[in-house]
């Protein structure tokens, strides 16, 4: 396997497959923030085959797939030839129950795991209180460390790709983390990112203790107070969440025909 | 050229009005996501295939670059 080392790189691989002419799919979506990182970090890697690339990012206990390539039988193809020593994970992002892709993977011993739905909202956000609730703040680059604990410890990073601390922290300097606290206690937090017209819920967490006291309805009004101007927005949500989705329906959102399966092949 | 990549770009995203001189990334109307989807209708409406190297953002920033990339990718 090779070290990918620039945006570019990916770009040409991805020129490679589609100078075929034999259809193109990929599970590969770029994120500037995100992939860079795993490109500094060195742990982003890539493997070329006939008719298809695979792009490798090692985690501790497993790794996450993504493919270019000209069909799915050529990413199971690859897939074969692979010796691999850790879980394999792999998001196939689609319309529809996406059952002919699941298939085409299980038929090599992958195993469904989880699957998310996006759910969006259009128009502006109608906020009934547009008054800040002033026990929500900014969360800093120090209380990072803390919420990057959370996520190792409350989060589950085969369903969901969990930011890395730096991460954390770039979210913190760019004010997209709210957090609410009880002294030095962390209650709760969310990050959220604004783009020109596109608001997007990254991550949105109480801690237990602090469940049904209003903490996470703070945390999303104050968000969506935030990004009042925008037009759309927009969110994964685990799709056996009946909970949290119950709380999004409540702030208007709704489910889109975008899905994310999550299959697993485990060591 | 002009009114069939306004379709698909509408198609795509119906909440938003791609006639606004507006920069399409920037303001959020197309993300990466979007990208790689808007990239397979254009290649299937007009018969081409987007070079990869040319699947960059500011390509998709409005419909004249979405049209200089369609000419220059064989599009007619």
């Amino acid at each position: 396997m090779h070290k990918i080392d620039s945006y570019n790189q990916i770009r040409t691989l991805v020129s490679q497959i589609r100078s075929l002419r034999k259809g193109f799919v990929t599970n590969f979506y770029w994120d500037d923030n995100k992939h860079n990182y795993w490109i500094d970090e060195g742990g982003f890697l890539y493997e070329e085959y006939k008719d298809c690339v695979l792009l490798i990012h090692n985690n501790h206990s497993f790794s996450n797939l993504f493919f270019i390539a000209t069909d799915y039988d050529a990413v199971v193809s690859a897939l074969q030839t692979m010796n691999w020593d850790c879980t394999q994970v792999i998001d196939i992002v689609c319309k529809g129950d996406g059952i002919t892709e699941r298939n085409a993977f299980k038929s090599i011993g992958f195993e469904d795991y989880m699957s998310l739905y996006r759910m969006s909202h259009v128009g502006q956000m109608v906020v009934s209180d547009t008054i800040l609730d002033s026990s929500v703040c900014y969360g800093s680059v120090e209380d990072s460390n803390i919420i990057n604990e959370v996520f190792q410890r409350d989060f589950d990073p085969l369903c969901e790709q969990l930011p890395s601390l730096r991460e954390i922290q770039d979210f913190a300097d760019r004010r997209q983390l709210l957090i609410v606290k009880d002294g030095e206690q962390l209650c709760g937090f969310l990050i959220y990112e604004i783009t020109g017209f596109t608001w997007y819920l990254r991550y949105w967490y109480t801690s237990p203790k602090y469940r049904n006291k209003g903490v996470g309805a703070k945390l999303i009004k104050t968000a969506l107070v935030l990004g009042k101007e925008t037009k759309r927005q927009l969110f994964w949500v685990i799709s056996d969440n009946e909970n949290a989705i119950k709380r999004y329906e409540h702030y208007g959102f709704r489910r889109e025909d975008m899905n994310d399966y999550v299959i697993i092949k485990r060591k | 050229m002009r009114e069939k990549i306004i379709k698909i770009l509408t198609e795509l995203r119906p909440e938003f009005d791609f006639n606004e001189d507006v920069d399409f990334i920037d303001e959020g109307m197309l993300d990466s996501f979007d990208v790689v989807n808007l990239v397979t209708e254009l290649d299937s409406t007009f018969e081409i295939s987007i070079d990869g190297v040319d699947i960059l953002p500011e390509n998709f920033a409005s419909i004249d670059s979405i049209e200089k990339l369609l000419i220059k990718n064989g599009a007619k």
